[in-house]
């Protein structure tokens, strides 16, 4: 589905309009799975531009390359780091106030996307 | 940085002041706390545009109450719904050391009334969480979102912003406000003045003066609540995509669009835009092409091969019954095979089936991808006059713009939205911040934008924050006598001065002398 990640900056062809289209519907894809605490605030905070096929995963494929562009998927992010961009943005993604994502909500985002997994 | 006139030691107790209203921790003053509020995108003058603090009220009685402490010591408050307005100043304040009221945290979807087809919200509602609800509850009411999903509904309708649905003029689905004054009098515009009355939503006038239009744009008061008409989920709609290839088309384009569109035969307001415009939302410029000057025709036409494009892009987009869109989606390609052989590419959707297939305005943030264009930190602010509905203005206006950009080292990135009687031509300058020239070169191309245009009769409908005054300075007819108006209204209302000062061009009478 979101193939254009995979191919990064070769994506020259690609209806534009698809790409789109499938921007939109992964918003919810993402919503409907949402269960633990960390999950649900990532998504009502981040995933404006980090769902799967955002502006936020979008950039990062083009600047780095399609492993390190899905956030929910990373395993190297460090609590530190991921402090420090949000509350101070990298790049072009702006920094989010203390007002908008609460001191318990960057708790419970730092959680989510450190949880610990099995190894693929 | 301290707001003017007020020593820090006033400062210091006004904020303590406000802590007792909204609590501790829902006023900041740190620096850490405070840079997320700075202008992300600015033109090079952050330091032009600095809060001194946030206050972040939770309903209307704590905005009240910051204001009681505002005018007490003479403090001026910037409102912001929820601060997203980015590449037109995002969430700072035009004057430095003003203390931004933050409603954010206001964030209720008030009503949805699916058979009249309303909703009412609060400031901090964000176009995904009013899609969502209605999407959620399976309520079959469309919202129309700008480019910036992320954005307040509220916010977005006070600055007059545009989606691409038939719903896409924000602002003239307003339908009802309250509205805090700087006396902290509350005021409830329109049917919402008569207290009992179902009708706030529904019928936008009421009786005598008609404020609603007066809040928007403005520095008169604080937006608690607004009524907006949504669009009732049509049976089913077609999009009609064009791409032509030549500079030239853009004429005859405006020209067979507008009968269609101010016939009704469109519902919407179709853009036209360049090949720019669309592959900086899915490239950056060094993939094109390495050089600094600006991009030569026939790198921009191999773009346009590359990505499918035409010279000159845009949909067509037909809401409403079946059978009357099919009937629609003829006049539009009759119309339109009078002067080409290439034809719409078309599709198409039935109620049932996924919104995102429709053509509505989706909530997303995509379009802010634009900013990577040049690399480095991105900026970018929006040209955006009005003209005429015509090819010949559409035209004139374009070969302005695209001279100036390229002059100063730009591309032109950009395109024509048109209304039933009005052409809005929106470009962009795309800027990396890291590069102090290139940055200092876009203030100064806008700048002289303004004014080109301003003097062939084409004014522009919003600005970033560092132009308001040069814009305002353009609407001035009588010896500047509308903002003369503008000032009496704002020194009536708010006799000290508290409520962003200087936005739009409008500064209180304690602030306008320093301020010219």
């Amino acid at each position: 589905m979101a193939t254009h990640i995979e191919e990064g900056r070769a994506m020259k062809g690609k209806d534009i309009a698809c790409l789109l289209i499938v921007a939109a519907q992964i918003v919810w894809a993402n919503s409907a799975l949402a269960d633990a605490p960390g999950q649900k605030v990532f998504e009502a905070r981040c995933n404006g531009c980090h769902f799967r096929d955002g502006f936020g995963t979008y950039t990062l494929a083009m600047k780095f390359g399609s492993p390190r562009a899905d956030l929910t998927a990373r395993t190297d992010l460090e609590p530190a780091y991921i402090r420090q961009v949000v509350r101070r943005g990298l790049i072009n993604m702006p920094a989010q106030t203390r007002v908008e994502v609460t001191g318990a909500d960057l708790d419970a985002i730092v959680a989510y996307l450190t949880r610990p997994r099995s190894a693929p | 940085v301290l707001p003017p006139r007020v020593s820090a030691r006033n400062f210091e107790k006004a904020l303590r002041a406000l802590a007792g209203v909204v609590g501790d921790s829902w006023v900041l003053s740190s620096e850490d706390d405070l840079r997320p509020y700075r202008d992300n995108y600015a033109p090079g003058d952050v330091a032009s545009h600095v809060p001194s603090a946030v206050v972040a009220p939770a309903s209307v009685d704590e905005i009240r109450g910051a204001l009681k402490v505002a005018n007490q010591y003479r403090v001026p408050l910037w409102p912001l719904s929820r601060g997203k307005n980015l590449g037109y100043g995002g969430s700072a304040p035009r004057m430095s050391g003003t203390v931004l009221l933050d409603l954010s945290r206001m964030n209720r979807i008030l009503e949805v009334n699916e058979r009249a087809a309303y909703c009412v919200v609060e400031p901090g509602v964000s176009f995904f969480d009013l899609f969502n609800a209605l999407q959620g509850n399976k309520i079959p009411l469309w919202i129309s979102a700008p480019g910036n999903g992320w954005g307040s509904v509220v916010g977005n309708a006070l600055e007059r912003g545009i989606g691409q649905s038939p719903y896409g003029d924000h602002a003239s689905k307003v339908c009802g406000m309250e509205v805090v004054l700087a006396d902290g009098s509350i005021v409830r515009t329109g049917m919402g003045a008569m207290g009992n009355s179902a009708m706030w939503p529904l019928f936008r006038y009421g009786f005598g003066p008609s404020w609603d239009q007066v809040f928007m744009q403005s520095n008169y008061g604080i937006v608690t609540r607004m009524g907006l008409w949504l669009m009732p989920e049509p049976e089913a709609s077609i999009v009609m995509t064009m791409d032509l290839p030549e500079e030239g088309d853009l004429e005859w384009i405006i020209d067979v669009l507008h009968p269609l569109r101010l016939a009704g035969v469109t519902q919407n307001n179709p853009s036209v835009g360049n090949v720019i415009r669309l592959a900086a939302t899915l490239s950056q410029r060094e993939q094109w092409f390495k050089e600094k000057r600006p991009m030569p025709d026939d790198v921009i036409r191999e773009i346009a091969k590359a990505l499918k494009l035409g010279w000159w892009h845009f949909d067509v987009r037909l809401f409403g019954h079946d059978e009357i869109n099919e009937v629609n989606a003829r006049l539009v390609r009759d119309a339109f095979a009078a002067h080409t052989s290439v034809e719409f590419k078309v599709r198409k959707w039935k109620r049932g089936e996924p919104i995102m297939q429709s053509g509505t305005s989706l909530p997303g943030t995509f379009a802010l991808q634009i900013v990577n264009w040049r690399g480095g930190q991105g900026g970018h602010m929006d040209f955006s006059p009005v003209s005429p509905p015509t090819g010949a203005h559409a035209m004139k206006q374009y070969r302005m713009a695209r001279k100036r950009y390229e002059e100063f080292g730009f591309d032109y990135s950009g395109g024509f939205t048109l209304g039933e009687r009005h052409l809005n031509h929106i470009s962009m300058v795309l800027f990396d911040r890291n590069d102090e020239e290139m940055t200092r070169k876009a203030r100064e191309l806008y700048r002289l934008l303004v004014k080109e245009a301003a003097a062939e009769g084409y004014g522009e409908y919003r600005t970033h924050l560092s132009f308001m005054d040069d814009v305002a300075a353009t609407y001035n007819f009588g010896g500047n006598s509308l903002l003369k108006l503008n000032e009496a209204v704002k020194d009536a209302l708010d006799p000290n001065g508290i409520l962003a000062p200087g936005k739009q061009g409008i500064w209180p009478r304690t602030l306008r002398k320093d301020a010219r």
